[in-house]
């Protein structure tokens, strides 16, 4: 059911908080000495020169930020960044504490839904990705799922593609580098008609990240600065590893994982101030016995929501979050409990774009019946946030009186006008025992893959028109055609 | 407790700042150097390889140790003969062109230095031209490790393969390969001679390429 009307923008009285003001400014303090004192490695020349030019201490690759210039960045970049869907209809307003769900990105393997096996991520795969998330009413952008096998060197432009065929809405894209992004960018601008009017209402926010720890590549930084030139959005989130690739603790990778956002916030509006971004990553502890990253781990939680909090709070930038993954290997109790937990945690932590929902395996496998069952909780989470209404109606006191001590509420007419707030299940099983047995006795794994299993089978996305689609594949060609020539 | 027990116990335990003391303790003793070598330092970093292995232990653990085995070693090292430091061979490990993901071939790199081999790790994004360079500074190097992370770097892979083979040094070394999109499938198909999923196990195929039982 498609109640996705009912909020974004949460109500709760007393929001989570995990910082204190002073606590903000620790890290702030943390970040600026660790960008001053150890500076980063920044792995592209022309960056380098623009930061020397502007004061910056550089020595080799290793550049040195002094706290004005990180501060005068900070305070460029825009609090809010509105997001169109292809229809060109306003889907997302990120900034404050607004709520949005989306898949995450480039799997190497799926959780096939119909046999259960973890198989390489393939061109299909994607088709029923991007019609999945289109179907589901509360995911609200989507990213690509897997990395397809089949196209190994222009994957992020096909991938793109069959995003835009099967779904109008919003986009966060990942890409190798400027020339993959610049390639997205056209057949966004397929659909949008100009690249000014993709600035203007955007399509994408393209996804990024520094290489934790405290080193930023040559294609990370150069996408940064393509994405500023071209007023596109984009993120810069660390994926850092705690314990392997930043401090254990807490604290400690929050300071090193601000210190790594702030150093790509600055080359980004340097680049062109004023220039959107969205701020905030990762800091998974790595489990130290399998030695893979634990992305749902309660640290993680915490530190998502508590840099998400520094951004804005303390920057006013719009928040990057992580939301509705799992370790877990197939779709089972764990994967739907640390799922639903995350979904929770962000929304009522009020992070803004928050991804990966999907995810298994740590990020290595995408599973669409996650993705499904997400659909049913964030559906529940957002009417959690929606909170108590109080007008005089919502009161209800002169219905209080009216019933009065022994009576009912049954056949009363406010209990029928205000049941349209109340939640309804659409995949939660609530019948009693003899409606459930009669229905089949399913269980709710059984529902979601029937549920999975029906979108990708019957579901018609909205098509692109014959122009915008001739105009894609053009593009596609000429892509593939570079890359035959390398 | 003799003070060679303690020297195997301060190794097992990382405690790095009591090596050396411990070490000149057990030599005092009466230890041959040979003994304090096997005994004190190398045998613990066995029993927590075996520890990680069978999931007892964290990783730091067994690094920690391998740092103060390191430590040890070059104390009594000027007391030992040529041979007595048994090496497994020289290995070189390296990320892929085009990747940045390292951490796995820092582990794999780690864990075979801890195991006996010698390792030369030539970091991350690393071009195949480099790799044979690599090889041509170190000619006694029996095995290479490449890692990809990427489905699409996983391809220069092969392509490093190749430049080995177009070098005439294919036949002069075992290539194993490893990786999260990386599997047996495609180790076979680009002529790799290994494949392996983590790091503990990473090591005992490259015994196995360099023909030592783990
Ligand atoms: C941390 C991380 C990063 C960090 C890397 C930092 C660093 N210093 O390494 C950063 C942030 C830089 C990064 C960047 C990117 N990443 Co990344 N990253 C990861 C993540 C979360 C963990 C990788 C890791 O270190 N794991 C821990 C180590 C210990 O495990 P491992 O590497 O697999 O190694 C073990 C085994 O594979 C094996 N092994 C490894 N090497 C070898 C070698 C040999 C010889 C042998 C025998 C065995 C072996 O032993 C190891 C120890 O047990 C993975 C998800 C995941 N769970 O793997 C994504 C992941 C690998 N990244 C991914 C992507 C897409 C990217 C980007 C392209 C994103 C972007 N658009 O910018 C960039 C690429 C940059 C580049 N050109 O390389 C995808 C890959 C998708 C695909 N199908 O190819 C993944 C799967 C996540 C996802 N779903 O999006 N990433």
């Amino acid at each position: 059911m498609d109640r996705s009307d009912f909020n974004n923008v949460q109500k709760c009285g007393s929001p989570l908080l995990f910082l204190t003001r002073e606590e903000m400014e620790l890290v702030h303090s943390g970040a600026l000495q660790v960008l001053r004192e150890v500076g980063s490695d920044i792995q592209h020349e022309g960056a380098r020169e623009m930061l020397r030019k502007v004061g910056c201490g550089v020595k080799g690759k290793r550049v040195f930020m002094p706290e004005g210039l990180v501060e005068w960045a900070a305070r460029q970049a825009p609090s809010h960044i509105h997001v169109y869907d292809r229809d060109g209809n306003i889907a997302m307003d990120l900034g404050g504490r607004n709520v949005y769900y989306g898949t995450g990105s480039d799997c190497p393997t799926i959780l096939d839904v119909y046999t259960g096996e973890h198989r390489p991520f393939t061109y299909k795969d994607m088709e029923d990705g991007a019609k999945i998330t289109d179907a589901l009413p509360q995911l609200d952008f989507l990213m690509c799922c897997g990395l397809m096998y089949d196209y190994p060197v222009t994957s992020y432009e096909h991938q793109y593609a069959v995003m835009l065929r099967n779904s109008t809405k919003p986009q966060v894209v990942t890409a190798a580098n400027r020339e993959s992004i610049s390639n997205i960018t056209k057949m966004a601008i397929a659909v949008r008609g100009s690249l000014e009017e993709l600035s203007k209402r955007p399509l994408f926010i393209m996804y990024n990240e520094p290489t934790s720890p405290l080193n930023h590549t040559f294609d990370a930084v150069d996408k940064l600065i393509y994405c500023a030139e071209n007023q596109l959005p984009t993120n810069y989130s660390p994926c850092m590893m705690t314990g392997a690739t930043g401090p254990i603790t807490n604290a400690g990778g929050l300071i090193q994982a601000d210190a790594e956002c702030l150093a790509g916030l600055v080359i980004h509006q340097l680049a062109r101030p004023g220039a959107p971004i969205v701020f905030g990553g990762a800091m998974y502890n790595m489990d130290l016995k399998c030695m893979q990253p634990t992305y749902c781990s309660p640290e993680s939680i915490v530190n998502n929501i508590a840099l998400a909090q520094i951004g804005r709070d303390l920057y006013h930038v719009p928040t990057w979050g992580f939301t509705g993954c799992s370790g877990g290997k197939v779709f089972d109790a764990q994967a739907m409990n640390e799922s639903a937990q995350y979904v929770f945690a962000v929304g009522f932590g009020g992070v803004n774009l928050n991804h990966d929902v999907g995810f298994m395996n740590y990020g290595l496998t995408f599973s669409y019946e996650m993705l499904v069952a997400a659909n049913e909780t964030i559906s529940q989470m957002r009417r959690v946030f929606d909170g108590v209404v109080f007008d005089r109606s919502h009161m209800a006191i002169d219905i209080i009186k009216k019933v009065g001590p022994k009576g009912h509420y049954l056949s009363e007419e406010h209990t029928l006008e205000y049941n349209a707030e109340m939640w309804l299940p659409d995949l939660t099983d609530r019948a009693d025992l003899e409606k459930w047995e009669r229905d089949g006795r399913t269980t709710f794994e059984q529902r979601v893959k029937a549920r999975a299993i029906d979108i990708i089978e019957n579901y018609k996305p909205k098509p692109l028109t014959p122009e915008q689609d001739a105009a894609v594949d053009e593009i596609l060609r000429l892509a593939d055609a570079a890359a035959e020539k390398k | 407790m003799s003070k060679l027990s303690e020297l195997a116990v301060i190794v097992e335990y990382g405690k790095l700042r009591e090596v050396e003391a411990a070490v000149a303790a057990a030599l005092d003793e009466g230890n041959a150097p040979i003994d304090v070598l096997n005994v004190g330092l190398v045998d613990p970093i066995n029993v927590l390889g075996e520890k990680f292995r069978l999931g007892e232990i964290f990783v730091p653990e067994l690094l920690i140790a391998s740092r103060c085995m390191k430590t040890g070693v070059e104390k009594v090292r000027p007391m030992l003969s040529g041979g007595d430091v048994k090496s497994l061979g020289r290995a070189i490990c390296a990320t892929v062109a085009g990747d940045m993901h390292d951490i796995g071939k820092n582990l794999v790199a780690l864990l075979m230095g801890s195991a006996g081999f010698e390792v030369v790790d030539i970091g991350m994004d690393v071009e195949p031209e480099a790799v044979v360079e690599a090889l041509r500074e170190n000619p006694d190097t029996k095995i290479i490790g490449l890692s990809a992370l990427l489905t699409t770097t996983m391809y220069s892979m092969k392509d490093t393969i190749e430049a080995l083979e177009e070098a005439g040094l294919r036949d002069r070394v075992k290539v194993m390969v490893g990786g999260a999109p990386v599997n047996q499938k495609f180790a076979d198909q680009i002529g790799a001679d290994g494949y392996a999923t983590n790091a503990t196990s990473a090591v005992d195929l490259a015994k196995k390429l360099v023909g030592v039982s783990g």
